[in-house]
């Protein structure tokens, strides 16, 4: 009997530079979406931060900005801060959507946007691959279901951390299947 | 110089043009890197739109603004700071 296995990304019709002929990719990852929350909230509290200024200490202190042209002033100060919180939330929605760890059939991925210009990539072939543990930690990645992945070669420096990826144990059994394949393929045995 | 044109560079130059040189990097060098082109290119349309209603906005503002009224000292007398007051006792 046949198990049906429930992919961790639903079917894929990319394609990367630097993908290979013969190379299919099996999923994708990005770090869990909940992992976005703490910038979420600190976004909400900046751009809430110059109304609650506005309203808590310009009655008592810069009493001008209540009269016009200050008042005018006051907004467009406003509007240039607003901008710039703009750039620098699509920075790190930027920093979020371009870290990814991409799966084929023969390797392993790593893509990292470290700043806005530094990026590093790295890849490991799953024939390569001697161990591969995941670990959920904390009340938070348990309810949530996000944890870290450690894929690594028989050289300790060679290996890449999938941090804070969705259903990471699904995600470890998914790449030592793959992992095996590969090395089944090219004549190792997994773990060897 | 003309005090409406300083400000008209303090308030709506600059500003615009850091704006300007993140969008060009954003959409151009790092949105690219993306590995799915409908989320690529929905993401640098909404972050275009959003710095262009902005960037509206901001000229608006600096037009609606009385710079001819604006003054440094009114706006100090107006807020009751005295930075030249000395209390002697």
């Amino acid at each position: 009997m046949t198990e049906t296995k429930q992919s961790p990304t639903p079917s894929i019709d990319y394609h990367f530079p630097g993908q290979r002929d013969d190379e299919e990719i099996k999923f994708i990852l990005r770090r869990h979406r909940i992992t976005l929350l703490p910038m979420a909230l600190f976004f909400s509290g900046m751009a809430f931060l110059p109304l609650a200024f506005y309203s808590l200490l310009v009655p008592y202190t810069l009493t001008a900005f209540a009269y016009r042209p200050y008042s005018d002033i006051y907004f467009l100060l406003m509007t240039i801060y607003y901008g710039f919180l703009w750039i620098i939330f699509f920075i790190e929605w930027l920093d979020y959507y371009l870290d990814i760890w991409i799966i084929t059939d023969q390797r392993i991925i790593d893509i990292q946007q470290k700043n806005l210009f530094h990026r590093v990539a790295s890849e490991i072939d799953l024939k390569r691959v001697q161990d591969i543990s995941s670990a959920v930690e904390g009340v938070f990645q348990t309810f949530f279901q996000f944890g870290d992945i450690k894929v690594q070669t028989a050289s300790e420096e060679n290996s890449i951390n999938l941090k804070q990826v969705p259903r990471p144990v699904t995600v470890r059994r998914e790449i030592m299947e793959l992992c095996k394949a590969a090395q089944e393929e090219s004549g190792w045995g997994f773990g060897h | 110089m003309n005090l409406i044109l300083l400000y008209a560079l303090i308030f709506v130059a600059i500003p615009l043009g850091f704006y300007f040189l993140f969008a060009y990097i954003i959409v151009f060098h790092l949105v690219k890197y993306g590995l799915e082109k409908d989320v690529r290119k929905r993401a640098a349309l909404v972050f275009c739109i959003g710095l262009l209603a902005l960037s509206i906005t901001i000229m608006q503002k600096f037009f609606a603004v009385n710079w001819n009224r604006a003054s440094i000292t009114q706006f100090m007398e107006y807020s009751d700071i005295n930075i030249f007051y000395t209390n002697y006792d």
